[in-house]
């Protein structure tokens, strides 16, 4: 009986023993495709690349120069060819570079290098115009907190609180445009990207959170006016010295962007680099190949 | 030479004739004398110790007359008309046994033994305790109340050992036809003149009869170390294989890999859905305030069920000691009470209470004000405090009525400035700029049971409660003159529930129990938010859900005895679950085999079981789902959750201070949900809202799995006690509607886990060594580096490639704990003062782990665990 207990007690332990780590080896090389097809515009370049190692500087660049790249848009194939200059970037070919990217076109794109292949696909979405762009600032520069980190962890008792007090002016801006009017189409495919960009990021990130410098929502939760206009509001903040300071001249770069829900799903990923990295829709790498449609304008506040 | 042996001889021979000559001679005499009092007469007489039970020999008495020097011979004429037979032990000491009656099948008429088993000290019933015939090597084991029943028995006066873990083993001997025997078990820690006296031994039992669970004695519990606090139940039980604590020292119990959302938690048969305090850093089971409690880890009883992988099920103390009891201490986190008495002869209550008390000392609110007459108050209140109370009436050994109460809850208030520092001047002040953060949450249930032995053959027990867990989360956010966030959020979940549970005992091979239990379930939760951006740019938020369900089950279970070494418990259960329609059979077995009593027992078990409520919370919005737990209940879209789990393991007790034990296990579970993006957390204000489908929208179903071994080696020698677990697991899962084939480590895999507890009693000092090294927990390590551009700007961002989640780990985490406590008597109470220093090697483990892509060099951000730490309590007892 002894004897068993002992094989049994040996049996448990080399079990035991046996359970091991999953730690898996450093991936390299995964292949990493971006595109932006804009409705109106022509077609866009198509950028090749790898990923490389995490001890690699930043500045590498691991473009492919032997890759081949096709675009069938609305079943027309589109051959591209390597940017001479620029390692990694391929353009349409020389007969298709005047081709414009038209508005509700449907696409695949298709890359292969000597090691894989990747290949997205989706649609263009219909054109979208900033209509009108209205803006309203304070007389005066109000009181608000500019806080760059907050970290509470109870399990860590992390606390930083980098809470310094100044002044801002809360610039209000309307952006309007139309909305889409095709029969074909319907708003519960498209979503709606707002940026409010100064020029001069001098906004906290904190302010940026309780005020509303950009949005991405479903363009069907937008109510539109008798005239079919659609309407958006935010809110960025401009840091002044006191409050009697005027409000500086500045550049604000308003952009209109209008996408599927890959891209929105795309675009709401990619916010938080340290602790994800964006979703991707490409096949057999990663990255972004999608139709969006876009407005942008720059306008001079003072 | 020859000569002086010569006289030695002699001399010897002289002594001993001498011892003859003058030899006592002894003269009894009795007629019809009470045999305890002949046996008493006989050892004052005589000098020679008697060890007997009373038990054995109450019910005799002695008719002998006795003349002569020999006291063997008098004693057998004691006790002649006894069913006892006299065994020398020494010429000092002689011991009654029972006789020996013969063959057991010679006897023709059959009986039965049924009754009670209570603390000696406190007078609570003892569940599971064993009742062993030694003379038929037949045994049963304690319900709740403390029943047993042994029917089918030869008639006749039996020896019964009683045992229990923690308790000093007892023998006596009963005979049958007597009902509602009233046995007492006196525990093997005994306080005896203001100082604690341990007995060392393990006090094995006779072989458990209910196979994988973990029943602790209380006694014991209190004895084991615990980090903050004072005493905390779930604290010891992260000693012990296969249990672990999710954070450093915060979060849930996980047991085998599974979720902590996965355990069933009760008090007095009522379910507890939040056992936490203090942000998880303490829960609400004190230790103190039960009598009893009961962990099941996988394989639990068909009277439970629910849950996929384990119960706690605790029970309140009654307070049926011979003394009133009253017990207070203080640590820096909180300060308790308890305090327990009978009323009358049939009647005993019990009430404890604890609060934190650092808003007392901080203060909960401060008036300010500026040299321009502005008045504030702000605000820095925190408190969490528990209430446990229970009246019980007994109007006869037979029937008991209970009323149980508990009431925990957490309370934070702030109201603070953004500019926050270590120089207070600089913000005790009015705040244009401020945040409030108002969220409270707890429990409170009620429970009523009542308790009826019908015959010796049945026991009944029928059981009511209310229970109610609620969250409200509160905030008033100014970062601005011009920008607020004001938000409402509150979440209640409420049980409204009454079983009844028989046990019913047909034959000595067969204890069954089976029961009924309707449970009707509500959900509520509501926000009200809005949000200025600016003053004309306002947003706001408005809902309320309200889902209603009900949940009946009925089960049975045979406790089958085979033979006297193969033990079976099988049972099912059957649930319907209203929303959704759901019928769910969760079939159970258990095996016991005991191949050698003190060498090995062999345990195996198979269970299935459904989980029809899941825990999930929103994982974008700041607004809500901070602090709340937020339960949903299975519908037409959420299928109940599943899982299988097998297990084989053994037990051996080859001295009675060292118990080994080894447990493997595999398990499986179905339709668990798991978040859909493992990466997404909270990053704004506004999200999905906070009905159920935006909150199921982020999940999706999974698979899990889990495998494993434990080890457990529980030495108590002397002044000694060690307790030493190695659990060797692996837990992963996988989400196939996202295409994700194969599994990938779970949150909190844990290869690799070791504890040890080590204590030395050395008279009034106490001294203990604690530690845990483990792996690090699972983390997502990036593997390549990649840029993508801005569709807008056309500006480069940097990102990590991070393909497979949990695909690296933290380093190991090590800790160790040291506590020194010291016993004393003062002013007529019992004192003990406790200093535990929690990591002594100041040892900053990590415990998370993060990488900025838009860094040069890949070095990770660490977030460390909690430092070196010294805490104190004191603690008395009255």
């Amino acid at each position: 009986m002894r004897r068993l207990v002992q094989i049994v007690l040996a049996g448990a332990l080399i079990g035991s023993i046996a359970a091991c780590d999953t730690v898996q080896p450093l991936q390299i090389g995964t292949l990493v495709v971006e595109s932006f097809l804009k409705a109106g515009e022509p077609l866009p370049v198509v950028r090749v690349g790898r990923t490389f190692g995490v001890s690699e500087g930043l500045e590498s660049n691991q473009g492919f120069e032997d890759a081949e790249v096709e675009l069938i848009l609305d079943g027309v194939r589109i051959q591209y060819e390597p940017v001479p200059t620029s390692p990694g970037l391929f353009q349409p070919e020389s007969r298709a570079r005047q081709l414009i990217v038209p508005p509700l076109a449907s696409f695949e794109l298709y890359v292969r290098t000597p090691e894989d292949e990747a290949n997205a696909s989706g649609s263009v979405p219909p054109l979208i115009v900033l209509n009108n762009v209205e803006i309203f600032a304070p007389d005066r520069a109000i009181e608000a907190v500019l806080v760059d980190t907050l970290d509470i962890g109870l399990d860590s008792l992390d606390l930083a609180l980098n809470a310094q007090e100044g002044f801002i002016y809360p610039i209000q801006v309307t952006l309007a445009w139309n909305m889409i009017s095709d029969v074909e189409t319907t708003l519960d495919d498209f979503w709606i990207e707002t940026r409010l960009e100064p020029l001069s990021q001098f906004s906290s990130s904190l302010i940026d959170f309780f005020l509303l410098p950009q949005q991405i929502l479903p363009e069907s939760t937008i109510e539109a006016d008798d005239d079919g206009q659609a309407s958006w509001t935010g809110v960025y903040a401009v840091p002044v010295e006191a409050a009697d300071t005027p409000l500086p001249e500045h550049t604000l770069k308003v952009s209109l962007l209008r996408g599927d829900q890959a891209f929105a799903v795309f675009e709401t990923s990619r916010d938080n680099p340290e602790r994800r990295e964006p979703v991707s829709n490409v096949r057999g790498g990663i990255g972004f190949v999608g139709g969006i449609a876009i407005d942008t304008l720059r306008i001079t506040v003072k | 030479m020859q000569k002086r042996l010569i006289l030695l001889l002699f001399f010897f021979f002289w002594l001993s004739k001498g011892v003859e000559v003058f030899a006592q001679s002894y003269l009894f005499q009795f007629d019809d004398t009470p045999l305890l009092e002949a046996v008493e007469a006989f050892k004052s007489t005589t000098g020679i110790d008697v060890v007997y039970s009373a038990d054995l020999i109450g019910g005799f008495s002695s008719s002998c007359t006795y003349r002569g020097a020999e006291p063997l011979e008098a004693l057998n004429c004691i006790v002649q008309d006894a069913a006892v037979e006299v065994r020398v032990i020494s010429n000092r000491q002689y011991v009654l046994v029972l006789a020996d009656q013969g063959p057991v099948e010679s006897r023709q008429s059959r009986g039965s033994i049924s009754g009670f088993v209570f603390d000696g000290i406190t007078g609570e019933s003892l569940y599971g305790a064993n009742i062993y015939l030694s003379d038929l090597a037949e045994g049963t084991v304690t319900n709740q109340a403390g029943f047993f029943s042994l029917p089918g028995i030869p008639s006749g006066a039996h020896r019964v050992r009683l045992s229990f873990i923690g308790y000093v083993v007892r023998d006596t001997t009963l005979s049958t036809g007597s009902s509602s025997i009233v046995l007492e078990l006196t525990p093997t820690t005994m306080t005896l003149d203001r100082v604690v006296v341990e007995r060392s031994s393990l006090t094995r039992s006779e072989p458990a009869l209910f196979p994988g669970v973990i029943s602790i004695p209380v006694r014991r519990l209190e004895q084991l170390p615990t980090s903050f606090g004072g005493k905390d139940v779930f604290e010891v039980l992260g000693w012990m294989p296969g249990i672990q604590r999710a954070g450093e020292v915060t979060g849930g119990l996980l047991v085998r890999g599974s979720g902590s959302d996965q355990n069933l938690y009760m008090i007095d048969g009522a379910p507890v859905y939040h056992p936490w305090h203090a942000f998880s850093l303490i829960s609400t089971f004190q230790t103190e305030t039960f009598k009893d409690l009961k962990f099941y880890r996988g394989a639990f009883p068909a009277e439970y069920g629910g849950r996929l992988s384990a119960v706690l099920d605790a029970e309140l103390r009654d307070g049926r000691n011979a003394e009133p009891k009253l017990l207070a201490a203080v640590n820096p986190l909180n300060a308790r009470f308890l305090i327990e008495s009978k009323i009358g002869s049939k009647s005993s209550f019990m009430l404890s209470g604890r609060r934190s008390y650092i808003d007392k000392l901080i203060g909960r609110r401060h008036p300010v004000s500026d040299g321009l007459g502005r008045r504030d108050t702000l605000r820095t209140g925190y408190f969490f405090y528990d209430w446990s109370a229970k009246l019980s009436f007994s109007p006869h050994t037979n029937s008991r009525l209970s009323f149980s109460y508990y009431a925990g809850r957490d309370d934070l208030d702030l109201r603070l400035p953004f500019d926050l520092s270590l120089d207070f001047s600089s913000w005790l002040r009015p705040a244009d700029l401020f945040f409030e953060v108002d969220q409270d949450w707890g429990n409170r249930l009620y429970s009523v049971r009542y308790q009826q032995l019908l015959s010796d053959r049945l026991f009944l027990t029928g059981t009511g409660y209310y229970s109610e867990y609620g969250a409200n989360e509160s905030a008033l956010i100014r970062p601005t003159q011009s920008a607020s966030v004001r938000s409402a959020y509150g979440v209640q979940l409420e049980d409204l529930g009454i079983r009844v549970d028989a046990d019913y005992f047909p034959t000595l091979s067969h204890q069954i129990r089976g029961g009924l239990s309707l449970v009707d379930h509500r959900f509520v939760s509501k926000i009200d938010a809005l949000i200025s951006y600016s003053p004309s740019l306002k947003e706001s938020l408005s809902h309320q859900g309200n889902v209603q369900t009900r949940e009946l089950a009925a089960y049975i279970q045979d406790h089958w005895k085979l033979s006297k070494k193969l033990y079976v418990l099988l049972g099912t259960r059957l649930t319907y679950f209203g929303s959704g329609n759901y019928f769910r059979l969760s079939p159970r077995l258990s095996i016991q085999f005991v191949l050698d009593p003190r060498w090995l027992t062999l345990r195996g078990s198979a269970t299935r079981q459904y989980q029809f409520v899941q825990r999930i919370r929103d994982r974008f919005s700041f607004l809500y789902d901070l602090v709340s737990s937020r339960w949903i209940p299975s519908d037409s879209t959420v299928v109940p959750s599943k899982s299988l789990q097998f297990a084989f393991g053994g037990e051996s007790v080859p001295y009675p201070w060292l118990k080994l034990s080894a447990e493997g296990y595999i398990r499986s579970g179905n339709h668990i949900l798991l978040p859909r993006d493992a990466f997404q957390s909270k990053n704004g204000l506004l999200g999905p809202g906070i009905d159920i489908s935006s909150l199921l929208g982020q999940y999706t179903r999974g698979i899990e799995r889990s495998y494993g071994i434990e080890i457990g080696v529980d030495l108590f020698l002397l002044d000694w006690q060690v307790l030493l677990a190695y659990t060797g697991s692996r837990s992963e899962n996988r989400t196939p509607e996202l295409k994700n084939t194969t599994y990938r480590p779970s949150r909190f895999d844990v290869p690799r886990s070791f504890s040890a507890v080590i204590q030395r009693r050395s008279g009034r000092w106490q001294f203990s060594l604690s530690t845990v090294l483990r792996s690090g927990y699972p983390t997502t390590v990036p593997v390549a580096r990649y840029f993508l551009t801005d569709p807008v700007s056309g500006e480069r961002n940097n990102f990590f490639h991070m393909p497979e989640i949990n695909n690296g780990r933290l380093p190991p985490y090590f800790r160790m704990d040291l506590g020194v406590g010291y016993r004393f008597g003062f002013m007529q109470a019992n004192w003990s003062a406790q200093i535990h220093v929690y990591n002594i090697f100041n040892r900053r483990n990590v415990i998370r782990r993060t990488y900025d892509p838009s860094k040069e060099n890949f070095v990770p951000n660490n977030s460390l665990g909690l430092p070196i730490l010294p805490l104190f309590e004191i603690e008395m007892q009255l």
